[in-house]
């Protein structure tokens, strides 16, 4: 008799066991779907476009740099490691090892041996005069190609201003 | 009984495999990327129901056929256990042509109607996908194939008192229909297949992380929480089948050595539950969640952007099945044309995983 009971409770354990599952399955699937989009506002998207004459890992620099710029990406907070961000770019791992070199030699990201990527935790300092300088220099080129396009200064500036109002909001 | 088994499972497979089109993202058909501007072009919405209603009705004439033969002709077990599985392949190889014929047609619609071009081609990722990504920790599959180490040493210590000829094999009635003699590696070899399968689904769970998002750009959140939503029920899933799977072959071991728990009905029952379990698993999974989570309803106010496409991958992906991509360093990618993943074969490590784990079963069973 105390066989038979034993039997029957581990030929319906699996059963018991099944139906924990899909209930706990059902539950979940509500929570779920619920939660993540209540707070799903925060998301910091990449975009990085295939057929552009920018470099792709230059593409990746910039929209970096601009989840930086908006505060959407913290100091301290950690990026993909090389292998996971290029496996969802499904892109070669050199172009996101690229574009992390290119990001930690501006100081914007930190490379942590083993711990991984993140982004500048000290507070990144206003620029130098060296590194304003540098900038200039590589605006200067595109202003004069505005001004044989006939754009007027006030054209140019307000063109500036718009691309500053689209960084800060988000629009690609 | 057995045919009763058999033709319910080729019911199932026919209705799923007629099916897929549904389960699947509306910018996929038939292995070709669709934009989601063309999702509802209707050359693509007819092809789709043809399909499923071509395969459907290939599936029941099979199955009808099957009944009848083997209603009829009282075949005997071996006869009749071949041909049934030789009905289920074939089943599945004619929708799989059928899929081919129509994979094709799509490809060549494609290229007619220049569905690309003009388009801003765009790959969109997420950042913290992986802090987001909600999957089983991996302690929950270590923890079957600590059962199974548990029970290879309770099989040597009782080892004296085990039967001279082990059961290395069960019939689709829980009888076991071939035997081995007693030594110490074919006492566990049931044991060790069971830990191979255990290390399947463990793997396929780590595999996951290291599996690269596409999300659609345009209509990013909600991809995003679909795609969250696909790997995390993968890995639950996996579990699921993981631990069923460890509940029979060690219950079927223990049997072997304490042959009095295996009455025949138990013996009989837990194939069977075993089958519908898993049955009804993967029809929630298909239907509930559906291939990168289509079937999850997200509530995303945003507008499409109808402006911005994928990248069109379909030179990586052979046939609309095979995805071969060096630079892509994912091993498992998630499937075009069914409900599940596949493997990235442009990468040495996709082949051992293919082929390691058949290896060892091979091996297990060439050795008794």
């Amino acid at each position: 008799m105390k066989k038979a009971y034993f039997l029957l409770r581990v030929g319906f354990f699996h059963l018991f066991l099944t139906y924990v599952f899909f209930v706990l399955f059902t539950i979940e699937q509500k929570c779920y779907t619920n939660c993540i989009t209540k707070d799903g506002g925060e998301t910091v998207f990449i975009e990085i476009k295939a057929n552009s004459d920018v470099p792709i890992y230059i593409q990746l620099a910039n929209q970096l740099i601009e989840g930086i710029a908006r505060g959407e990406l913290k100091p301290g907070e950690s990026l993909p490691s090389v292998r996971v961000f290029a496996a969802d770019l499904g892109m070669n791992m050199h172009t996101v090892n690229k574009a992390y070199h290119y990001l930690e030699q501006k100081e914007f990201i930190q490379i942590v041996a083993k711990s991984g990527v993140i982004i500048q935790p000290n507070k990144i300092p206003k620029a130098t005069a060296y590194q304003k300088q540098q900038l200039a220099d590589q605006i200067r080129p595109i202003l004069a190609e505005g001004i044989v396009l006939k754009l007027s200064e006030e054209e140019m500036v307000d063109m500036l201003r718009e691309l500053v109002r689209d960084i800060k909001e988000g629009i690609q | 009984m057995i045919i009763l088994l058999f033709a319910f499972i080729l019911l199932f497979i026919t209705v799923l495999q007629a099916f897929t089109p549904k389960f699947l993202k509306q910018t996929e058909a038939f292995g070709i990327y669709v934009p989601e501007q063309y999702t509802l072009e209707p050359t693509i919405v007819r092809l789709k129901k043809r399909y499923s209603s071509v395969v459907l009705m290939i599936g029941l004439i099979a199955l009808a056929g099957y009944l009848f033969w083997a209603l009829t002709q009282n075949p005997g077990e071996e006869i009749l256990v071949l041909l049934s599985v030789g009905v289920q392949f074939a089943t599945l190889f004619i929708s799989i042509g059928y899929y081919f014929i129509m994979h094709v047609r799509v490809k060549k619609l494609k290229k007619e109607q220049g569905w690309l071009t003009g388009k801003n081609e765009v790959r969109v990722v997420d950042i913290q996908f992986q802090q987001k990504l909600q999957l089983l920790p991996r302690v929950m599959f270590i923890i079957p194939m600590i059962v199974t180490v548990g029970l290879i040493i309770y099989t040597y210590m009782k080892y004296p008192e085990m039967p001279d000829m082990i059961p290395t094999h069960w019939g689709p009635s829980g009888q076991p229909d071939a035997f081995s003699e007693k030594t110490y590696f074919s006492s566990i070899a049931t044991l060790l297949m069971l830990l191979v399968l255990q290390g399947m689904f463990l793997m396929m769970s780590e595999g996951m992380k290291f599996s690269g998002a596409r999300i659609n750009p345009a209509n990013k959140k909600t991809s995003l929480t679909q795609q969250l939503a696909f790997r995390k029920y993968t890995s639950w899933f996996a579990l699921f089948i993981s631990v069923s799977i460890t509940l029979m072959l060690g219950y079927f071991h223990l049997q072997t050595i304490h042959p009095e728990i295996g009455l025949a009905w138990i013996m009989f029952a837990i194939p069977l539950t075993f089958l519908v379990v898993v049955f009804v698993a993967v029809a929630i999974y298909a239907v509930k969640v559906g291939q990168s989570g289509s079937r999850i309803k997200v509530n995303d106010s945003s507008p499409g952007l109808e402006d911005k496409i994928a990248i069109d991958e379909d030179r990586y992906w052979k046939g609309g099945m095979f995805y071969f991509n060096k630079e892509d360093p994912s091993i498992m990618v998630e499937k075009r044309f069914g409900v599940g993943w596949t493997l990235n074969f442009a990468h040495p490590v996709s082949w051992i995983v293919l082929i390691v784990p058949l290896l060892l079963i091979f091996g297990i069973t060439f050795l008794l």
